[in-house]
């Protein structure tokens, strides 16, 4: 679901990828595939809530982080911000 | 003090003129000064290069049994007191050969010297959120508490033995020894890091301590100087390894000193004011302590800040201590080189004495002390040549906080 300031999806995933990365630098960041969820990838739920939260500031989407439930793949929880900015 | 001998058996700092601690020795034969003075006339600080940790960390690279990539990596985001505080830990760890043999470890303490370690960062935070209080980084709620520099260390060293923070203003440093001697010397614990934390004063800390007349407001001289106006606020981390004296013959570390005697005790007052009857007291309640007369007594590393009102009480208490006795000991300000570095102070200072007692020198003091004080000698322009045998460092802090510790060179057989 595309907005009208232009802001991709792909670029919602590199954000959600650098963030991660930028969190838990152990993660490679090649494994950060869309199917994957944060949990799968060696998140733990701090981890989780420290990565979605900088996302959520950079592109500044007012979304509950309660909403991005933590079975969520990394695709949809960038659909998800998608939906909401 | 009661119980198992205690030696300081590692050291590590990173300050204005040192990234370790080699290069903190250097820098004090020589009496290098960190203190940059302000291009608009306002207030000189002594701070610490933001990229020393790093350096700090690669330079003990040739060590392999340190975990210097799990500090680079489990630091990579945090503010510069953390940062130093796992570099002058792993300076400290290296220097007492923990690396090669380490007790376990659950018999290994830690305790961080320091209160309000995080008020730079809250004030970013306030500054950043007012607005948006959603975006709060979550690890906010571990990062702004001081302990968080105790469960960092203790993650990246793997410590598992006894651990906290010590609060007691410009005497943390001090007081935070005096708990780890403790925790060694009653079998609580083989070995205790104490670690001096950096401290990161946001803008309106740095008002109030001008306000309230204890830093300098313009370039100031050195403590002791008759034109002293005040402290320069410094920036250091700092880390002694205080080991029983059984664990460290057990390894073969030759350490530094032991630690002989300790004592600190309040003022009942709330106030900043300093208290020369309770400073000398906390002098003479070391020495009884350790079981050594005032006239044994080589050298006192002082807690002199600049503040006028503070360096005079402390001339007052040495003369307290040590006129009666007909021996005068010799005395610097290492502040005078590294500016206040406030919670880290002691913690630096009992680096500074470790250094100076094993190099067989005293630094030089800067500006012009005094000269015929009835009850110390200060050191001039140039490094002293010492032999030290026994050496007090004194902690003062806001709130009544007086504290001195005794360090006694080792006996030639434990070397």
């Amino acid at each position: 679901m595309s907005d009208t300031t232009g802001l991709t999806h792909d670029e919602i995933l590199r954000t959600i990828r650098r963030h991660t990365v930028a969190v838990v630098p152990e993660i490679d960041s090649a494994r950060i595939v869309p199917e994957r969820t944060l949990d799968e990838l060696g998140c733990n739920s701090i981890d989780r809530a420290e990565i979605l939260t900088g996302v959520l500031e950079e592109l500044d989407v007012d979304l509950p982080l309660e909403k991005l439930t933590s079975g969520a793949t990394v695709e949809e929880l960038a659909r998800l911000m998608g939906e909401h900015r | 003090m009661r119980g198992e001998p205690v030696v300081v058996s590692g050291v590590g700092v990173l300050c204005a003129v040192a990234d370790d601690p080699a290069a903190f020795a250097a820098a004090l034969r020589e009496g290098r000064c960190g203190i940059r003075r302000d291009a608009d006339g306002g207030p000189g600080r002594a701070d610490l290069d933001d990229d020393a940790p790093q350096r700090a960390l690669e330079a003990l690279r040739g060590s392999p049994g340190l975990p210097v990539d799990r500090a680079l990596r489990t630091t990579g985001r945090s503010c510069l007191a953390v940062r130093a505080a796992v570099a002058a830990a792993l300076e400290a760890w290296a220097d007492a050969r923990l690396d090669e043999h380490a007790p376990a470890p659950d018999r290994v303490g830690l305790v961080v010297a320091g209160n309000n370690l995080t008020g730079r960062q809250l004030a970013a935070l306030t500054t950043r959120y007012a607005q948006k209080p959603r975006f709060v980084p979550p690890r906010s709620a571990l990062r702004l508490q001081d302990t968080d520099q105790v469960g960092v260390l203790s993650e990246v060293l793997g410590i598992e033995g006894e651990g906290c923070t010590v609060g007691a203003a410009s005497a943390s440093g001090n007081l935070a020894l005096v708990q780890g001697a403790r925790l060694v010397a009653s079998g609580a614990a083989d070995a205790c890091l104490v670690v001096g934390a950096l401290t990161e004063l946001s803008d309106v800390e740095r008002q109030a301590y001008l306000n309230i007349g204890a830093m300098a407001p313009g370039p100031a001289a050195p403590p002791f100087d008759p034109d002293h106006s005040g402290f320069v606020a410094g920036q250091a981390a700092a880390c002694a390894v205080l080991e029983s004296e059984t664990s460290a013959r057990r390894r073969r570390v030759p350490g530094y000193a032991r630690v002989g005697g300790v004592h600190a005790r309040l003022a009942a007052t709330g106030s900043a004011a300093p208290d020369p009857r309770a400073e000398a007291a906390a002098m003479t309640g070391a020495l009884r302590d350790a079981g050594v007369r005032p006239d044994q007594v080589t050298y006192v590393n002082t807690h002199g800040t600049g503040s006028p009102g503070g360096d005079a009480a402390e001339l007052a208490a040495l003369d307290e201590v040590f006129a009666h006795t007909g021996r005068r000991p010799w005395v610097n300000a290492t502040k005078g080189l590294t500016g206040h570095c406030l919670a880290a102070a002691g913690v630096v200072e009992a680096v500074a004495v470790a250094v100076q007692m094993r190099g067989g020198f005293l630094h030089p003091t800067p500006g012009r002390p005094p000269k015929n004080v009835r009850g110390a000698e200060f050191t001039g322009d140039a490094a002293v040549p010492a032999d030290v045998s026994h050496a007090l460092s004194n902690g003062f802090g806001f709130g009544g906080f007086n504290s001195s510790i005794l360090f006694s060179a080792l006996r030639q057989t434990q070397r």
